[in-house]
């Protein structure tokens, strides 16, 4: 969903994204922050894996 | 997070093209304040480079990351993936690296920074950066249009510099650039007609 797409939608104060747009991206931003301690468990089992 | 910056200067950006560099892409990626403040505050246009793209996918080891950092670029427009225009490009940054070299400065600067370099001066008028590293885009080619001043958690302040390229310094520096290429060539082919005789 380009922000050009979205013309039409409710903006969000003067920017050029519309609200949806931003509560998307923060959505997003929430997800990413509860998979880094995801990651880090992945990389751990990876290791031992190599290493058994 | 507070966001401050100089309102004024950034009236200049109002529905222009603003690239993200990697650093502040990464940024805005990690904290929802800071990409609320940044979106409502920058009145231009974000784009994505294709390959600022690629160096804020590249080794992401966890695939539901990989999938959610991809889903969070796609929401910003991508910059054009032409092959003809990254010719240009491509050329462009060459003659930067070596202006960078002929005056000293950007040492070190990656061929990503460089890429965006060039795209800079070829969008000269109507497109901007924001970047956390202002060493990469050198003040003799390019201008400073605000700084973002981000509170951070810790207390510190994060600086991150809006930049726009400087044409006319670009023709001085390249005129300079390329009297000095000519004079070297010219210095080569004697040397080498010296030792065919």
């Amino acid at each position: 969903m380009k922000n050009s797409e979205n013309t039409n939608k409710t903006k969000h104060t003067n920017s050029s994204y519309t609200k949806e747009q931003i509560e998307i991206l923060k959505a997003l931003i929430r997800k990413g922050k509860e998979l880094e301690g995801n990651t880090e468990i992945l990389k751990r089992l990876r290791l031992n894996e190599a290493t058994n | 997070m507070k966001l401050r910056t100089n309102k004024d200067e950034l009236i200049e950006l109002r529905s222009q093209n603003i690239f993200l560099d990697n650093d502040f892409l990464s940024l805005i990626f990690s904290d929802e304040e800071i990409l609320e403040n940044t979106v409502n505050t920058i009145p231009g246009h974000f784009y994505i480079d294709p390959f600022v793209k690629f160096e804020f996918l590249r080794d992401v080891f966890d695939p539901e990351k990989r999938a959610t950092k991809q889903k969070f670029v796609d929401v910003f427009n991508s910059m054009p993936n032409h092959p003809d225009m990254y010719r240009r490009i491509h050329i462009q940054a060459l003659e930067l690296s070596q202006i960078y070299a002929s005056q000293r400065k950007a040492k070190g600067v990656s061929l990503v920074d460089l890429m965006l370099g060039a795209q800079l001066v070829q969008s000269a008028g109507y497109a901007y950066i924001i970047t956390g590293n202002r060493k990469d885009f050198p003040p003799i080619l390019f201008d400073l249009v605000t700084v973002l001043n981000y509170e951070q958690a810790d207390d510190s302040i994060r600086a991150i510099s809006i930049l726009k390229a400087n044409t006319e310094n670009y023709k001085y520096y390249k005129q300079k650039l390329d009297e000095i290429t000519k004079a070297q060539m010219q210095k080569i082919d004697e040397d080498l007609s010296k030792r065919q005789k």
